[in-house]
């Protein structure tokens, strides 16, 4: 059974890219633009691994990370920040919201698929 | 940065995703920075230009747009410092970052080979480093005079000594640029080199210097704050990679939690099967919504390729002319059931070609915004009607010549508030672009209340430049001396109106167009130029007249009347050729026999005299028959054939044949 994968973007190119990296290897993948289509999309469905940006309109990535976390389905899954943001105090806010772990962009595809396999 | 089993197969497609993205990003950034005023907060808006920023320096890291990227670190930084108020926001940080956007724009048509050469960064560059500089409000270096900063440098671990002349020069230079530590130095493979140093300028000034002497990536810079507060270091460059990883949980601990978790629901049994189903049936549901794909931010609009549009235009085209030939031998009920449907297909496929004339306006209030802090006027720039739709092609057509009427109303109509105050009126200039629909035209009026148009002026440059005008001629023969070729008010050729472009040359363009041009004006209350186009270029509504059994085609819009002709009402005066009398005037008479010699002569009557206008001349064209009014596709010559004078295009009648339309314009002007 493939693993499933939410990518959460809002930079459309963003998205595909670590979406075609993902399914390249092997995942089933799912794509939601911001924070609140994440959550939805999220409820309704279990992910393996979540994979999200942080600087989203209408919910950013740290609080999709902390909602995900009250959802009881989400308690064991990693969920991973993918940002351009590497302020160490927003980093910390994404810790104590509960995230497994912060990738800086650009990220290195195979350096991605090394932490997913990781964690999922 | 893309090898092995994770490299991205086609980083070509999310390029294009990415260009486009990138030019509407950029257009959001630059409307918020014209809205934003200086000096009051605006949080929201500045969160809002760091997500876009933020947004395109990620991807184009990603897809080898360096430059790209550095221009978006640089004013993420300058974000950054606004985001936290540090300062206030001034007008120079909206200029730099007008500036940036502009170069940004230019780099991505660059890499998409749009353009040959991108533009130049480094002023852009410049612009942004000084707003950096800018003292902040807890700045405790004082308000003014150059900042100096001490930065920890770390060099290495290095791959191979540096050469020992390199290292010293380096050190002197440093040493010049400001005050040195004795620098640590183990230079040798492995080695580090690590030093304090305090200079003016910034952490990426430094790094810049340094880089000359190692890999960029070898260079580690921390700015030092002398109170001890926490160091503000400045973000990396976008291409400093997974050194800021950072994972909050060991994977090899978070899997064995989850095994452990796993283990003790799979134990619990029945309950887990009642729990999986519903979940399953919604993963279901959610599977096909997976297919959809996510725009988030572009509720309502969808992108089209025009390519794709234009086959769908040319598509109903055809098919107006197979219900045109069906309708000369069908005769069934069914048929208007097809007229009305085919009607109503060409409308909605038309309207998808239209688009708001907001399209053509956005680019106005940067306009505005620059030439009116140029000329030290005040300026409120308005819209009316941004939404009134027309062919997108017309609005690429129709924006420089509104450019042009923009840039003379702020140039040329609207007075400096100190001369504004003096006339009593208001210190702030209205301009106002107003757009509605009347009939199958667009019409656009640009109007301002300036100084309006000087009487006196106009008719000495006239004379001057040896135009014939009566000094006692009414004001809409003397506005329209400025539409003649070669005229100019300015009393010096300025960079912004002047360019060599007159409003001769607005007046050709939209003639082109098919459309009009009309200026009032007022002393001291105010000119307004009103631009009338028709909304589309692709259909017209036609006259057909044959001349010698071949089928002719003329614009109705260029149609003022039909006469029928009696022998004898045609006159031949001396030194103007055939003339025939309609009422009050004589009008020219253009046989187009004689244009477009007809193949059979003897079939050729001239019966009937079509009384067209064009420019504001009127001609009477004679030809044999009035044989209907109908819409007609209008087929290019050029691209299918050749440009013909006198001709403005072809199209295809409901039997099939050709008919060709004439330019109206050009046959009256002979």
């Amino acid at each position: 059974m493939g693993k499933s994968i939410l990518v959460v973007d809002d930079t459309r190119s963003m998205r595909k890219m670590v979406a075609a990296v993902l399914e390249q290897a092997g995942y089933e993948v799912a794509e939601a633009g911001d924070g609140v289509d994440a959550l939805d999309i999220a409820k309704g469905r279990r992910f393996d691994l979540v994979v999200t940006d942080h600087n989203m309109p209408r919910m950013d990535g740290v609080t999709l990370v902390r909602e995900l976390r009250g959802i009881p389905d989400y308690d064991h899954v990693a969920l991973i920040v993918l940002s351009t943001e590497v302020d160490p105090a927003v980093k910390q806010k994404g810790r104590e919201a509960g995230a497994t772990g912060w990738m800086a962009k650009p990220f290195d595809p195979q350096r991605m698929l090394d932490i997913v396999a990781k964690f999922i | 940065m893309f090898q092995g089993p994770g490299a991205l197969a086609d980083p070509k497609a999310y390029r294009a995703i990415f260009f486009e993205e990138t030019q509407d990003h950029l257009s959001d950034v630059e409307a918020i920075l014209l809205k934003i005023e200086p000096d009051t907060p605006c949080l929201p808006e500045l969160n809002a230009i760091f997500r876009a920023i933020h947004s395109i320096k990620g991807s184009a890291s990603m897809l080898g747009c360096g430059d790209i990227a550095q221009m978006a670190h640089l004013q993420e930084n300058l974000l950054d410092i606004l985001r936290k108020q540090e300062r206030a926001l001034e007008s120079g940080d909206v200029q730099a970052m007008l500036k940036a956007g502009d170069v940004m724009r230019g780099q991505a048509e660059k890499h998409r080979g749009a353009i040959e050469h991108a533009p130049d960064a480094v002023p852009a560059e410049a612009l942004l480093r000084e707003q950096l500089e800018r003292p902040r409000a807890d700045a405790k270096d004082g308000a003014s005079g150059p900042v100096r900063r001490r930065f920890a440098v770390k060099l290495g671990p290095l791959e191979e000594p540096i050469d020992e002349g390199e290292l010293d020069m380096m050190i002197a230079g440093l040493a010049e640029m400001g005050r040195l530590t004795t620098p640590a130095i183990d230079n040798r493979a492995g080695g580090v080199i690590t030093f304090e140093v305090e200079l003016e300028g910034t952490a990426d000034d430094l790094q810049s210097v340094l880089a000359l002497l190692v890999a960029p990536q070898l260079v580690a810079i921390e700015k030092i704050d002398r109170d001890a507060a926490p160091a503000r270091t400045l973000s990396p460059a976008p291409n400093a990679v997974s050194e800021h990883d950072e994972f909050f949980v060991d994977p090899d601990e978070f899997r064995r939690k989850r095994e452990a978790v796993l283990q003790a629901d799979d134990d619990d049994g029945p309950d887990d099967e009642s729990l999986v189903a519903p979940v399953r049936a919604a993963s279901a549901a959610i599977a096909i919504e997976d297919d959809l794909p996510i725009a988030p931010r572009e509720t309502g609009h969808i992108r089209v390729a025009t390519e794709k549009i234009d086959l769908l235009v040319n598509l109903v085209g055809e098919l107006v002319i197979t219900e045109a030939m069906l309708a000369r031998s069908v005769t069934e009920s069914g048929l208007a059931d097809l007229s009305r449907h085919t009607r109503n297909l060409q409308e909605a496929v038309m309207a998808i070609r239209m688009l708001p004339i907001s399209h053509a306006f956005s680019r106005f209030p940067r306009l505005v915004h620059e030439l009116s802090a140029r000329l030290g006027k005040d300026v409120d720039l308005e819209f009316e009607g941004e939404s009134t739709e027309l062919d997108r092609g017309l609005i690429e057509k129709i924006s420089d010549p509104l450019t042009h009427l923009v840039r003379n109303a702020v140039d040329h109509g609207l007075e400096t508030p100190g001369i504004r105050v003096a006339e009593g009126k208001s210190p702030t200039g209205i301009l106002r672009l107003a757009a509605r629909q009347r009939g199958g035209n667009i019409v656009i009026e640009v109007s301002d209340d300036g100084r309006g148009l000087d009487r006196e002026r106009i008719l000495e440059h006239a004379l001057l430049r040896g135009m014939s005008i009566s000094p006692d001629a009414p004001d809409e023969d003397v506005w329209d001396l400025i539409f003649e070729p070669g005229f100019s008010t300015a009393e010096s050729v300025t960079d912004l109106s002047g360019r060599g472009v007159g409003m001769d040359v607005v007046r050709r363009n939209i003639k082109a167009l098919g459309g009009t041009i009309e200026l009032r004006s007022e002393p001291g209350q105010g000119t307004s130029v009103t631009v009338s186009v028709p909304l589309t270029l692709a259909i017209i509504e036609a006259m057909i007249v044959s001349i010698g059994g071949a089928v002719y085609v003329l614009p109705i819009a260029t149609v003022v009347e039909t006469l029928s002709l009696q022998g004898g009402d045609i006159h031949t005066l001396p030194d103007h050729g055939d003339t025939l009398r309609v009422r009050e005037t004589y009008l020219p008479v253009i046989h187009l026999a004689r244009i477009f010699p007809p193949a059979n002569r003897s079939d050729h009557v001239g019966s009937i005299a079509v009384i067209v206008e064009a420019d504001g001349r009127q001609a009477a064209l004679v030809v044999d028959e009035v044989v209907g009014q109908q819409q007609v596709v209008v087929k290019s010559l050029e691209a299918n054939f050749r440009k013909v004078p006198g001709l403005s295009g072809a199209t295809v009648m409901g039997d099939g044949s050709v008919a060709l339309i004439l330019d109206v314009a050009h046959i009256v002007k002979k």
